[in-house]
């Protein structure tokens, strides 16, 4: 009798064990499955971007507005809410801080970056970023979007003269989740996803005498 | 009751057993969220690498395309393409910031050496940050090869651009653990335009028959005959050579000192013209055009004496026949005037009939520029012809008949039938300008000069020489090799 019921403990111990497990795996697989919809959003954001220097030119890639402030100040080890990174917003020096981690502050910005970060591309006239967009589907869930133009530093041939200051330009895009449709609301992931890369001027603005030469097989548009 | 009792282990063993298999389910459990987990988070960091690694063919390309192109002489000028070979190289700081870029050559790999810091030359590429844990290492690759040998003076680029990225996850010591994407972007190759070209015959019918000049680079894909004393490279410096080079059967009695037999040498895709593109790119100089140029059929004819005067801008037409009058194009140094005849079966001409598809101007073109040293003025008049899809199915006709006028103008028409003729009074013949590309190509004059500043204008603004064609994604491994960094791709 007292076998059966150790027996019966155990079994039951393992039964509890086991359901707190999977619903421990559950809520892990859908916070993955979470940060994964996010990474497309986020994806979907960039190539979005891409798009609009192919149809509307290079000089388009910029803010068509200021982002909204930061909402933490000190900077947190880890905000929540992208636009924490941003200097000086609203000014003519605004810029965006060019982290190594933009998850733990504490590492500080990249080596090229400066000390400010990299200055914002904001033109209210030719821009044509939209600095947040809200209510992005992510799975079954929505995302708020924000993206940022930075003028970015990648050399230029200074036996040119002096170096265009904009002619690389770095996109910072951020995905976070705002409304959960299913499963536990409280489950991650919490913290935005970052994606970065760098878009150039396809015809340098420094380029002498814009001497670029016949290219032949091409549309021409 | 002795049964029962005999049976009494029985349940520690079912309870194990019951145990092991939970214990197995619960492991797998795990397994799986960990992996899932696991794959997300690379997933993550893969992406990241691949944008890093977008970022750095986007840093190279750029710094390729602010060299000085009209130095590269693209026509194969007086340097040929050896300039091109340079490359530019990132200088960093102790920080890795850019300070500045140095121009060295292709090492003996034929890639651009590694940036090691101090402008190249080092062992091995410096990574740059992009943010967020990314890195790239990235350069350029100039492909240059010489198809008729590197006596010929021909060179081609095949150059490309390939960037290695990672997400070091913070921990930039574990090279290990790097999660890498490598892309090769394939760019355009660069194939100078030369003073004659054929993709199939090149016929120089020089003063009787006997002698003309020629002063720049000839090539056809099948045969080449030119006149008995043909004189090369006589008012040209050094650096350009004044070749010859066949494909199948080489006609002229004298031997050139630079004789070339190579096949396919001649390779030329045809323009295609944007049904949306207007015939005038500025509006009014189609109305200048009067009565020769109809906005229904987008030809242009010009049958009397009148003289027509095309401004600097862009023209399609759908035919442009000019059998009697003079025409003026009045280029300026700072925009050409380019006639682009579009095919017979685009959108913009299969509504027409009768003949189409061709450039005919039986009294010569009179280009404002032309006559400039070294030609460098035949750039002003660039006349671009589609074809109709058959070789020499097209006709591209320039008969110069005032001996006071040089005929001087780029004409592409890789698959049409073109012929020039210089203006000629007795046995004073002027000499004709620029480039020339036909499929079977025939020229008739007793001297023909290369333009050498092919790349003072622009065909189309909205892409740099060097722009991409298409990327490779490349198995990567870290670091970037410097003397094989296409390898896997």
């Amino acid at each position: 009798m007292i076998e059966v019921t150790v027996a019966m403990l155990l079994v039951t111990l393992m039964v509890a064990g086991l359901g707190g497990l999977f619903i421990t795996g559950n809520h892990s697989s859908l916070a993955s499955q979470r940060q994964i919809n996010l990474l497309e959003v986020a994806q979907a954001q960039i190539e979005q971007v891409r798009q609009t220097v192919k149809q509307y030119g290079f000089s388009t890639l910029a803010l068509n507005a200021y982002p909204a402030d930061p909402t933490h100040s000190p900077l947190p080890s880890s905000p929540s809410d992208p636009n924490d990174f941003l200097v000086n917003n609203g000014t003519s020096s605004a810029s965006y801080l060019i982290e190594q981690n933009y998850n733990s502050t504490s590492h500080g910005q990249i080596s090229i970056a400066p000390a400010n970060g990299e200055p914002l591309e904001v033109d209210t006239t030719n821009g044509r970023i939209a600095p947040k967009t809200t209510s992005v589907a992510a799975g079954s869930d929505t995302a708020t979007v924000w993206t940022y133009v930075t003028k970015a530093t990648v050399g230029c041939v200074s036996t040119l003269g002096a170096c265009a200051a904009d002619d690389a330009r770095r996109v910072i895009v951020a995905a976070r989740l705002t409304t959960i449709g299913n499963g536990r609301q409280d489950l991650g992931p919490n913290k935005p996803v970052y994606l970065t890369t760098i878009i150039s001027n396809p015809i340098p603005s420094n380029q002498p005498n814009n001497a670029i030469g016949l290219r032949l097989g091409l549309n021409i548009g | 009751m002795r049964r029962l009792r005999s049976q009494d282990g029985a349940v520690v063993a079912i309870v194990v057993m019951i145990l092991a298999i939970g214990l197995l389910v619960g492991g797998a459990a795990v397994a799986e969220t960990l992996s899932t987990r696991s794959h997300a988070n690379r997933d993550l960091r893969s992406q990241r690498a691949l944008h890093a690694a977008n970022a750095g063919i986007q840093a190279v390309l750029y710094q390729q395309n602010e060299l000085d192109l009209r130095s590269l002489e693209l026509n194969g000028g007086p340097l040929g393409l050896s300039t091109l070979l340079d490359c530019v190289v990132p200088k960093l700081d102790v920080s890795l910031k850019v300070t500045g870029l140095v121009s060295t050559t292709v090492n003996s790999a034929g890639i651009c050496p590694a940036t090691d810091g101090t402008g190249g030359g080092g062992s091995g590429y410096v990574g740059q940050p992009t943010g967020d844990h990314g890195y790239y290492q990235a350069v350029f690759v100039p492909g240059a090869t010489a198809p008729g040998g590197a006596s010929s003076g021909r060179v081609i680029l095949n150059p490309a651009v390939v960037s290695l990225a990672w997400d070091d996850n913070g921990n930039a010591a574990d090279t290990s653990h790097y999660v890498m994407r490598k892309v090769e972007a394939v760019l355009a190759p660069i194939d100078p335009l030369q003073a004659l070209e054929a993709a199939h015959d090149l016929k120089i019918n020089g003063l009787l028959g006997l002698t003309s000049v020629l002063n720049g680079n000839a090539r056809a894909n099948n045969d080449v005959t030119v006149p008995p004393l043909l004189f090369a490279n006589t008012n040209l410096s050094n650096g350009l050579i004044g070749s010859v080079t066949y494909g199948n059967n080489y006609s002229g009695l004298l031997s050139l000192s630079h004789l070339y037999h190579t096949s396919n040498s001649v390779n030329r895709s045809v323009v295609s013209i944007s049904p949306s593109k207007a015939d005038c790119s500025v509006a009014s100089n189609c109305s200048a055009l009067g009565a020769t140029y109809s906005s229904t059929t987008h030809k242009f004819s010009l049958t009397n004496s009148a003289t027509v005067n095309f401004g600097p801008g862009d023209y399609v037409f759908c035919d442009f026949n000019a059998t009697s009058g003079t025409l003026n194009f009045n280029a300026t140094a700072a925009a050409p005037v380019r006639i682009f005849i579009d095919s017979p079966t685009s959108t913009r001409c299969s509504g027409n009939s009768g003949s189409q598809g061709n450039f005919v101007a039986k009294k010569g073109v009179q280009n404002a520029l032309a006559g400039l040293a070294n030609a460098t003025g035949a750039t002003g008049l660039q006349i671009y012809v589609v074809g109709n899809g058959t070789y020499n199915g097209t006709t591209v006709e320039i008969d110069g008949t005032n001996p006071g006028v040089i005929q001087s103008a780029i004409v592409y028409a890789p698959k049409s039938q073109v012929s020039e003729t210089a203006g000629c009074l007795l046995f004073l013949c002027i000499g004709l300008e620029g480039s020339v590309i036909g499929y079977d190509t025939t020229i008739n004059a007793t001297l023909f000069t290369q333009d050498l500043e092919l790349s003072n204008y622009p065909l189309y603004a909205g892409l740099g020489a060097f722009h991409v064609q298409k990327y490779v994604e490349c198995a990567a491994s870290y670091p970037l090799s410097p003397t094989n960094p296409t390898s896997g791709c």
